[in-house]
């Protein structure tokens, strides 16, 4: 490995910026994902960091069921995030619909519609269990690149 | 029946301004009161409500699918009880005059009545549809019985039978 894309590769693993997506939740995830951003869960200690522009953000982190109203809107967020990108499925409605599953208003769990790099269960989800899920994440991207 | 004394006097004073439009009027309990009325009279009925009654509160609208009729229950409370006065409505033509003209805030109920029961509401003023989304099929309504997420869209319920 060049000593430009270790560099790159330990700035990637220090800084997973995150950008927070409501697709249609009932606000109860929203709230165990601001709770794990707090001192006392702290995942700012990995380096992330709440961004508020698709630009600046490293993974996408979605919360509920995604509504036929809120597709195109999904889709163009995650398209204008810059590679690589990563999307946490956060709560039971993110990674299967939940019990909106086969509402005439709801689509279906994000994998529908872009995919997902690391689900999240949880009706909501556990602060713990978003820290456990953004760790996973970061070790798996850290494996993936060890061979090259 | 001095329980209900209260909505006795309320029945005596829709008999008196209603007369035989007001069919099945049943006092459920203490300040609860269910009748239908026709359709055509609504507007009437809700002026009569809001200055006659006091009744000036209309809570919500419900639609319902009744089978051969669809129609809509007009909740309306004041600070004590709540009268319910439902409307029906034929299924091969369902429209319903709107209310707006007496309760302004009407206008969302009767855009759900529109969108999710396919009831027409004369009279409602023009403007986008609520609360399905921008490209949902036109002429679905999906809380009638006989809807199908198939109606709307075959494709994807399609894929999901596979999946299973």
């Amino acid at each position: 490995m060049k000593i430009k894309d270790k560099l790159i590769l330990w700035s990637r693993l220090k800084s997973p910026w995150l950008l927070h997506f409501n697709t249609g939740a009932c606000n109860g995830c929203d709230i165990e994902i601001v709770d794990a951003l707090t001192p006392r869960y702290d995942l700012e200690r990995f380096g992330a960091i709440l961004k508020s522009t698709p630009r600046h953000a490293d993974v996408l982190v979605v919360s509920g069921p995604v509504t036929r109203q809120q597709v195109k809107r999904l889709k163009r967020i995650y398209d204008q995030m810059p590679e690589p990108k990563f999307v946490m499925a956060v709560g039971t409605c993110a990674c299967s619909g939940g019990v909106f599953d086969g509402c005439y208003g709801v689509v279906s769990g994000v994998d529908a519609v872009i995919p997902v790099s690391i689900y999240i269960p949880g009706c909501p989800v556990r602060p713990e269990a978003v820290l456990d899920g953004a760790v996973k994440l970061l070790g798996a991207l850290e494996a993936s690149s060890k061979g090259k | 029946m001095s329980e209900f004394e209260k909505e006795e006097k309320i029945k005596e004073k829709l008999a008196a301004e209603f007369g035989a439009a007001i069919t099945e009027l049943t006092i459920q309990r203490k300040n609860r009161v269910w009748f239908e009325i026709p359709a055509d009279r609504l507007p009437e009925l809700m002026k009569f409500m809001k200055t006659g009654l006091g009744y000036d509160h209309l809570a919500t609208i419900t639609g319902f699918d009744g089978g051969e009729h669809l129609g809509a229950y007009y909740h309306l409370t004041d600070t004590h009880g709540i009268i319910s006065a439902r409307a029906k409505t034929p299924r091969a033509n369902p429209n319903l005059p709107t209310v707006t003209g007496v309760f302004p805030g009407a206008e969302p109920y009767e855009r759900e009545l529109e969108d999710l029961f396919g009831i027409k509401i004369n009279g409602l003023k023009p403007g986008r549809r609520y609360p399905l989304p921008d490209d949902f099929p036109a002429g679905q309504h999906p809380l009638r019985k006989d809807w199908k997420l198939t109606d709307a869209y075959p494709e994807e319920a399609a894929s999901k039978k596979e999946a299973a």
